[in-house]
């Protein structure tokens, strides 16, 4: 019975970590499942690099994550956060941070600060988030939902943050961004329901 | 091949069932014997198998263990007793939902026997 060698089950190992899986536990399986299938076609006569290039084709990286959504669908049924929202999250929340702790030191470049940070919140933590969740969700309806909640969000976001610089166009975009998001919560709410209901 | 809708809703009994034919068994076996048996009119993808499997997990219908095989890890899917028990009513469920398509589909053979 043929066996893959330490370099090619390492070379596997590589490919499936690249595709950082959000489910770590499926490594294990998807490395396995990925070696058994190009031991079975070597044993049918074909040659390693050939079956092995079969197999990655078959089993390329949109499969891979594929499965991973799936599973973190099915397992989790919660949007879980890539580490690139994380990292804009917590870029966002610094300068904001930073940005309110100078104003009320009365520091130089608050509002530069300030404003950053709520435009890294609105246009890349938030952004972000919705194409986690626009990838997880399954169908086209929570699809559209998550870009109405990033837009919501995105409107509220901006609205506090200029309100704290006194810019006028605030009120505004907090009564925009409430009254999407509130669009958001019904229509979420009413698709899960129906989701839930099938 | 069996239509990905018409199959869909069997998978889960359908790895139930192995897993209780058997003590314990690995993504790929499940894959390939679930070919085997039905002479590749149903495929267990990737796709649908290892999401079905982790969920199972989750709901501790199945346990797992890991083991080395050679220089990689191999997990291996086993029932746990509710999972067993789960295993039987699915199968009787599937069964009589057979033989309820079978009278729905076929009423002029149901009446024959009838008579």
């Amino acid at each position: 019975m043929f066996e893959l060698a330490e370099s090619d089950i390492k070379r596997i190992e590589a490919r499936i970590s690249s595709s950082q899986l959000r489910n770590q536990t499926l490594e294990i399986d998807l490395i396995d499942h990925i070696c058994c299938m190009i031991e079975e076609r070597v044993e049918r006569g074909l040659m390693l690099s050939k079956a092995e290039e079969e197999v990655m084709r078959e089993m390329g990286e949109v499969q891979i994550k594929a499965i991973d959504i799936e599973t973190t669908f099915l397992t989790q049924n919660k949007i879980t956060m890539t580490k690139r929202t994380k990292i804009l999250g917590w870029i966002a929340l610094s300068l904001m941070i930073l940005g309110f702790s100078f104003k009320m030191l009365h520091l130089l470049g608050a509002g530069v600060l300030w404003g950053l940070g709520v435009l890294v919140a609105a246009f890349g933590f938030a952004l972000s988030l919705m194409y986690d969740s626009f990838s997880y969700q399954k169908t086209s309806g929570m699809k559209i939902a998550s870009v109405i909640g990033y837009f919501g969000s995105a409107a509220l976001l901006l609205g506090f943050g200029f309100r704290l610089l006194n810019w006028p166009i605030a009120g505004h975009l907090i009564a925009s961004g409430g009254f999407i998001l509130l669009i958001y919560f019904i229509v979420n709410s009413a698709l899960k329901s129906q989701i839930a209901k099938t | 091949m069996y239509s990905n809708e018409l199959v869909r809703g069997m998978l889960k009994t359908i790895i139930l069932q192995l897993l209780e034919e058997h003590d314990k068994m690995y993504g790929y076996e499940l894959s390939k014997e679930v070919k085997e048996r039905t002479e590749g009119k149903i495929i267990l993808t990737e796709g649908a198998l290892y999401p079905i499997l982790h969920k199972l997990e989750k709901d501790k219908l199945v346990t797992t263990s890991t083991e080395m095989l050679g220089k990689r890890k191999r997990k291996y899917y086993a029932l746990t007793s509710s999972g067993k028990e789960s295993a039987r009513e699915k199968k009787n469920e599937m069964l009589e939902f057979i033989n309820t398509m079978k009278t729905l589909m076929e009423p002029k053979s149901l009446a024959t026997c009838l008579s």
